[in-house]
């Protein structure tokens, strides 16, 4: 099974069959460089960052931490896909009307990673320190995050926290729940 | 106000330079060195050529035949006879692959003669060096030296002298958005697409690096993913334009995380003897002595020393101050422009220093600050008048801030007050082109966006405002370097206030610095192989 | 760096895959989170991944004193499985602390045991609720208790062609997991110290584990003597400390010194075991 084995996978709907895809191939470099899909973000290549995450089968998922060839036969959407429909609308909008989308670069990884969490959540938003707890894989270094805590208050239809203490963003391993 | 370029960007819809493909593209990747210090005695590239898809090698033997005149000295584009600092390229692969070309990379083996390195600092200077002992260092890049008043005068009538050494670590931008260009070089025309925050800065430093004449040289800026005073020197450029003219294809170049952290210009190290006197419970005088490491630099990239030193003095009141500080060439990345060179390094040692004044005194450290921070009328350290000046104002609703907070904070939370401060508009001048039509207003210059808005929405802003006009529809462009005068790069809120200049009216004069207003610093030294170049 | 991928689709053929008599330096690989970047880096240099994503591995099983989790299944899946919120809090705190959402909907339990790393926030909880695993291969299934299948940093006994199919946690554990770190999110711990409960049979029904430690994370059965019942004197409490201090030898690295270490076992032992006591008041005493 060693060599360029032939990919058929969903990618925004749409069946895609893609001959010669080595073994060692992320998903990131497939979605950019084969599919130029380039709205899904390379940055630290190590899953630090979030700039790269996509929706397998509608959950996020770090792309430059998968194998191309994991994606055989399963659904994977990007923000290109994404866009234009409601529930991308209301996040990217919400980013927008907060001032959240500086230099852009992580904003497109930022949008996938809550849609996901929105979608797991169908049974009830969740309260806004936990939401930004469950961001703290995507990495902004424009912000400051402080706007995109307005964003996240402003989809949650939350009071926007007036300052930021430290408590709204981590778990504090102190305190007992 | 909602930002015209954010929605596409949230959609994924925009360019960076990270994500532009050229028809016949080869994709290059660096060799870097894994010692802070080293002899290269031996580089086999012979293994590198035989992997498939690998079509060129750059290495130093090849440059003297490509540039048309020697490199600045000890500033090499690769590493001729020895690495300087961990990260250092000493090769790079192109190759009709990324992969290839990583796997290409991986296979060059170089032949190292480990050296003593000098990364350490603390452990170089235990204490203050003697001048005697700097006179002779063959480290020392840069000496800076000012004061007002006799520091040593005051501390013998002194109550009490608070002494106390701090030190920083390294710290790299990291900007999400890794270097990443390509370069095409047809004939005479080097064209280079590169996210920088100054694509003039970006050819100035190439002519300089290549020796090809500025007009030769195109550099076209892309969408900035970050940039943090980060992405205004030529580091990837030079050797994606070589090689495509070795290899007569368009270059693409990117840094990896790892090489970014390393390769890209960062804050070194730095140490802070800092000493403060307290007269009749008033803070009278202070002296900084910073040792500040400027990794694999050379003379001319110690810029900061002098720039930010005065930082270290806090907007206090002050009737006597020294400052005296070293840059030191090491063995640690290359120092270079970052976000506030050294700024917040110097507020860190400043303020913790007087947190622990006030302690001492028992007195509260936002009270401490109220009786010595500057106020309209006062003079700073280097003898401008104080204008409006919104410190104390800012430190009372620090205050309100941090005590609520305090109120709501769980158990093992504190809080606490710290005071920065920094200069902007001091910059270069700018030139910008304004085109009206009965399509509205473009604006021309020769900045990027680099994601605060200042270039895309600030600029046509300003200049609607002032000519009166409706601010909408405008547009703004980046000049390519070559249709428009030099202009200086885009760093943090400068730029606007920088390129409106031109057509605002004159600021009315101000006491700051003129002939007849009160004077400097008594003494102000400066020895350096270039000088300050803020 | 080039390496061959398989897709088993049966136990057998992973087993043959694996066999080091066939291919030689193939990997399992589940999540990858943690071995691709590893490989990527050129620290790893497989010859094959065989990887585990269609295998029938993924699964999860609840009975009276166990719960049994397929070796494959991501953890996002276990965070949110009601069974292991209501009857793991330790290990569930845990779990969450682990990279972030979306690594979490790839990486699993069973590759997070077998890559073994000495900086896993999984392996503390592990270890203090006693799990252990079901490893299958060609010849059967052994049992291994997790104690005795870490052998040292990144190393365990793990034979080649061996796979973890289950992990097995009795239930219900009161438990806990406390940890420190320079950044909350998306970062590992500098020292993390899980408690839990189980049934005391004459001993200390305390169970305490900790990472941080050398050369990896380690039950601290010094401080787990001091605690003789469920809930324990704060002068227990501070006897159990000493001994998890002084029996102890605290990694110094980049995360942390050794010196911030041992000031943070003490704080988050504390922490745990004070958590652990007012769970088991909640969850209604003791685990099997």
């Amino acid at each position: 099974m060693r060599g360029d084995l032939p990919l058929t996978l969903r990618v925004n709907g749409s069946e895609q069959t893609l001959p010669a895809v080595p073994a060692d191939t992320k998903l990131l470099d497939l979605l950019r460089w084969r599919l130029g899909l380039k709205g899904t973000k390379e940055g630290c290549r190590t899953g630090g960052c979030g700039a790269c995450t996509v929706l397998v089968n509608g959950e996020s998922v770090l792309s430059c931490l998968t194998l191309a060839r994991e994606m055989e036969g399963q659904e994977v959407t990007t923000v290109e896909g994404l866009s234009g429909t409601a529930e991308a609308e209301a996040v990217q909008r919400a980013f927008v009307e907060a001032g959240a989308v500086q230099c852009g670069y992580c904003t497109p990884g930022f949008v996938m990673a809550l849609v996901s969490l929105r979608r797991e959540r169908r049974d009830g938003p969740p309260d806004l320190p936990t939401l930004a707890s469950e961001l703290g894989g995507n990495l902004c270094r424009c912000t400051g995050y402080y706007s995109i805590v307005r964003a996240l208050a402003g989809l949650l239809a939350a009071p926007i926290p007036p300052e930021l203490p430290k408590s709204t963003f981590s778990v504090d391993p102190g305190r007992s729940p | 106000m909602i930002r015209t370029d954010a929605l596409p960007k949230a959609q994924g819809a925009l360019a960076y330079a990270p994500d532009v493909q050229l028809p016949g593209m080869l994709w290059a990747a660096y060799v870097t060195s894994p010692h802070p210090h080293a002899e290269i005695r031996g580089l086999d590239t012979a293994p590198a050529r035989e992997v498939v898809g690998v079509v060129d090698i750059l290495t130093a033997d090849d440059l003297p035949a490509l540039l048309p005149r020697e490199p600045e000295p000890g500033r090499p584009l690769l590493a001729t006879r020895a690495t300087r600092f961990v990260g250092e390229p000493v090769a790079v692969v192109a190759a009709e692959t990324l992969q290839a070309a990583r796997e290409g990379a991986a296979r060059i083996s170089v032949d190292y003669r480990v050296l003593p390195a000098f990364t350490d600092l603390e452990r170089e200077f235990p204490h203050w060096p003697t001048p005697e002992e700097m006179r002779s260092h063959p480290q020392v890049n840069a000496h800076v030296h000012a004061r007002r008043g006799d520091f040593d005068q005051v501390a013998r009538t002194a109550d009490h002298v608070h002494r106390e050494l701090y030190q920083t670590a390294m710290v790299a931008q990291v900007p999400l958005e890794p270097h990443a260009c390509i370069a095409r070089v047809q004939g005479d025309d080097w064209y280079v697409l590169t996210t920088t925050q100054t694509p003039f800065g970006i050819r100035e430093d190439l002519a300089d690096k290549l020796g090809v004449p500025q007009e030769r040289i195109r550099v076209e800026g892309t969408w900035v993913g970050g940039g943090f005073g980060g992405k205004n020197e030529a580091l990837l450029e030079p050797h994606a334009l070589l090689l495509s003219r070795r290899t007569g294809r368009p270059v693409r170049l990117a840094l990896t995380f790892r090489e970014e952290f390393l390769f890209s210009r960062t804050t070194q190290p730095a140490l802070f003897w800092m000493e403060s006197c307290l007269k009749d419970g008033r803070l009278v005088a202070r002296r900084t002595r910073l040792l500040l490491d400027t990794g694999a630099s050379l003379p001319g990239r110690d810029f900061a020393l002098g720039y930010s030193l005065g930082f270290t003095l806090g907007p206090y009141r002050l009737e006597a101050f020294e400052l005296e500080g070293y840059a030191l060439r090491t063995h640690r990345p290359p120092f270079g422009p970052h976000r506030a060179p050294l700024a917040p390094q110097c507020t860190f040692a400043s303020e913790s220093h007087l947190d622990s004044l006030a302690r001492d005194r028992g007195e509260d450290p936002v009270a401490f600050r109220l009786r010595h921070v500057w106020r309209p009328g006062d003079r700073t350290a280097l003898g401008q008048v104080v204008g409006p000046f919104a410190a104390e104002a800012g430190l009372r609703r620090a205050q309100e801030t941090a005590l609520a907070w305090k109120a709501s904070a769980p158990p093992g939370h504190g809080v606490g007050v710290a005071l920065g401060f920094w200069s902007t508009g001091t910059g270069a001048g700018g030139e910008a082109r304004l085109t009206l039509s009965p399509q509205g207003l473009v604006l021309l210059q020769g900045e990027r966006e680099i994601g605060n808005g200042s270039i895309w929405q600030g600029l046509p802003g300003v200049a609607a405002t002032t000519l009166g006009i409706p601010r909408k529809p405008w547009r703004c462009a980046t000049a390519i370097p070559g249709t428009l005068p030099s202009i200086a790069g885009s760093g943090g809120a400068g730029p606007r206030r920088r390129s409106a200049t031109p057509w605002r009216r004159p600021p009315r004069a101000s006491g700051a610095n003129s002939p007849d207003g009160p004077p400097g610093p008594e003494r102000w030294a400066w020895e350096s192989g270039a000088g300050p170049s803020p | 760096m080039a390496y061959a991928l398989h897709f088993p689709r049966t136990l057998d053929e992973a087993f043959r895959l694996l066999d080091p008599e066939g291919t030689e330096g193939a990997l399992p690989l589940a999540g990858g989170t943690d071995l691709l970047p590893a490989v990527e880096a050129g620290r790893w240099h497989p010859s094959a991944l065989v990887s585990l994503s269609r295998l029938p591995l993924g699964t999860f099983e609840r009975t009276e004193h166990e719960i049994l989790i397929g070796g494959t299944l991501p953890l996002r899946r276990l965070e949110r499985e009601p069974d292991i919120v209501r009857l793991l809090p330790g290990l569930v705190e845990a779990i969450r602390e682990v990279g972030s959402v979306p690594l979490r909907h790839r990486a699993t339990l069973g590759g997070n045991v077998v890559r073994a790393s000495p900086a896993s926030d999984l392996l503390p909880p592990l270890l203090a609720l006693e799990a252990s695993l079901d490893l299958r291969s060609r010849d059967g299934t052994r049992r291994v208790a997790l104690g005795d299948f870490l052998r040292g940093s990144w190393e365990t006994t793990l034979r080649p062609g061996e796979l973890v199919e289950r992990i097995r946690i009795p239930v219900p554990r009161p438990s806990s997991y406390r940890w420190q770190r320079v950044r909350p999110a998306n970062d590992i711990s500098q020292v993390g110290v899980a408690c839990a409960l189980a049934s005391s049979d004459g001993r200390s029904p305390w169970r305490i584990a900790a990472g941080g430690v050398e050369p990896h994370p380690q039950r601290l059965p010094g401080a787990e003597a001091a605690l003789s019942h469920e809930d324990p004197t704060p002068g227990e409490i501070e006897e159990a400390v000493h001994r998890a201090v002084e029996g102890s030898r605290l990694k110094d690295d980049r995360r942390a010194g050794e010196e911030y270490r041992r000031h943070l076992l003490g704080v988050l032992l504390r922490r745990s075991i004070t958590s652990t006591v007012s769970r088991a008041r909640t969850m209604g005493g003791r685990g099997t």
